[in-house]
């Protein structure tokens, strides 16, 4: 089914709409739990909550790109979980090691900006992605907001594992210098 | 004078961290992602999408390369047949000498369909700059050259592992640059990625220029650590591998030593410093089986091709990453 129906379910209030969108996205957004909480059960519960969080936002909200929407959401919760993990718990997240990564350019700790400050951070970074190539920028993004594993991202490229590291490296070196003369402290 | 919980945020907030990073990651346009996916979606096809892309290229450069081959091969001599018997500066035997490299550059820069191209020079690029070769690459050197004892011979690998020295630029230390090598096992079963560290060092390549690259320590450590990535299977030393420390035939040598580091020592900046965990000496030409979890530094060498190789990479030191 195409998104835009799925979308008018929801704001029709059906309840076609989950069952739609977990035909469609279901395994999408799990990969995108699982690279984060690296847990089965965790990853489960957290894509429902996307479902539940889809149903009470749909209203309000008419998304263009369904499959981006929903990522986001499974996103933000797989991140709120992980957070409230023991760190017992976190080992094998990719999330974790993504973040890793970015520690070796940026300072390490927890998130320290505001909403709106965050905002103004969001759009800095956009501006950066854009200004890079598309293939760079494919794999930042899947590295750092899918939070997708080296091999995993190299296969897709059709790239060697040290190609795509090499990219992420540079990328992120890049990033940090662009913060810096955006006037962002790093 | 105490500030409100806002304020110290305010001030803490004044640099950011990774986690913040990672935090707007989150708030990206959609279309970033759709991009991303439009990537990630390769993957579910199982890899088919690569191998596809690796055939349109390889189609298009027999293509290219045909074509050349009749530019150069054909058409440019029959042009220059005027100055076959005169004292021209551009005799037909200089062209026909050129006309193999001009055929081997352009397969290389024809590789790719007009659509990829852009990708695949970034690729190729990439690849000069790490000094990695494709494995098809690797295999063919491989079959093409003997094995030899001399020390000029020996240098050969080296190069060709490190980079063509007709595109390589000299780098500046500090650009993150992490110098890598391919290394065989012993039985040439597998190769395993080597990390160049140790200052600026320099290697003959190919056509008599030089080349010279350096590595930041803070790239190094980069690099280590996501290569400690626990879902990564290559470019890593699995433990118990007995490695060839000689490639491509060259004879092994007499003796070595490597000092071996925890890999967790080596994120430390003074990982140099702190006392090895383990030293390893080589006797009989081959390595020992490495331990899990270190990273070790070839520090010493006896034998008259490797001392030749050690004149050459100067400061350069190995460092073998054993998982």
């Amino acid at each position: 089914m195409e998104d835009e129906k799925i979308v008018d379910l929801y704001w029709a209030r059906s309840e076609d709409a989950i069952l739609r969108t977990k035909e469609k996205y279901e395994k999408y957004l799990t990969v995108i739990a699982d690279n984060i909480l690296s847990s089965a059960q965790d990853s489960e519960e957290c894509v429902s909550d996307t479902y539940l969080r889809a149903w009470n936002s749909m209203p309000e909200n008419r998304p263009a790109v369904l499959s981006s929407y929903l990522g986001k959401i499974t996103r933000h919760l797989a991140i709120d979980l992980y957070r409230r993990q023991s760190s017992e718990k976190r080992s094998g997240s990719k999330y974790a090691l993504a973040l890793d990564e970015l520690e070796e350019v940026l300072g390490s700790g927890d998130v320290t900006w505001e909403e709106t400050e965050g905002n103004r951070l969001t759009k800095c970074i956009q501006d950066f992605l854009e200004g890079r190539n598309k293939r760079n920028r494919q794999i930042f993004v899947s590295r750092y907001f899918y939070c997708d594993g080296i091999p995993e991202i190299a296969k897709a490229a059709g790239m060697k594992e040290v190609t795509v590291r090499s990219i992420l490296f540079r990328e992120r070196e890049e990033l940090k210098k662009y913060l810096e003369r955006e006037g962002f402290a790093v | 004078m105490s500030t409100s919980g806002s304020e110290q945020k305010k001030n803490h907030a004044e640099r950011i961290t990774a986690a913040d990073v990672m935090n707007a990651m989150g708030g990206l346009e959609g279309s970033l992602l759709e991009e991303a996916q439009e990537l990630r979606s390769g993957r579910e096809l199982d890899g088919r999408r690569g191998r596809i892309l690796k055939m349109t290229r390889v189609g298009a450069g027999i293509a290219a390369a045909a074509f050349l081959f009749l530019v150069v091969g054909v058409a440019v001599p029959r042009l220059l047949s005027p100055w076959k018997n005169s004292s021209s500066t551009a005799p037909a035997s200089d062209f026909a000498g050129a006309a193999p490299q001009a055929f081997s550059d352009a397969e290389e820069a024809a590789e790719a369909p007009a659509e990829e191209a852009a990708g695949a020079a970034e690729e190729n690029a990439m690849k000069a700059d790490l000094g990695i070769r494709d494995a098809e690459t690797a295999a063919e050197a491989e079959n093409a050259a003997e094995p030899s004892e001399s020390p000029a011979q020996f240098a050969a690998p080296q190069t060709s592992g490190v980079t063509d020295g007709a595109s390589a630029e000299p780098r500046s230390e500090g650009e993150g640059e992490i110098p890598m090598m391919l290394l065989r096992t012993a039985d040439g079963s597998a190769e395993y990625t080597i990390l160049f560290a140790g200052g600026e060092w320099s290697l003959p390549a190919d056509g008599g220029e030089w080349m010279t690259t350096a590595i930041d320590t803070a790239g190094m450590r980069s690099m280590l650590k996501s290569m400690m990535e626990p879902d990564s299977e290559t470019g890593i030393v699995p433990a118990g591998t007995e490695l060839c420390l000689a490639p491509r035939g060259a004879d092994l040598p007499d003796a070595a030593v490597l000092l071996g580091w925890r890999a967790e020592d080596v994120l430390r900046d003074d990982w140099e410093e702190r006392a090895p965990a383990a030293q390893i000496r080589v006797e009989d030409g081959k390595l020992p089986p490495l331990e899990e979890g270190m990273v070790y530094k070839l520090v010493a060498l006896w034998e008259d091709s490797f001392r030749e190789m050690r004149d050459y990479c100067g400061s350069l030191n190995y460092l073998i990453l054993a998982k």
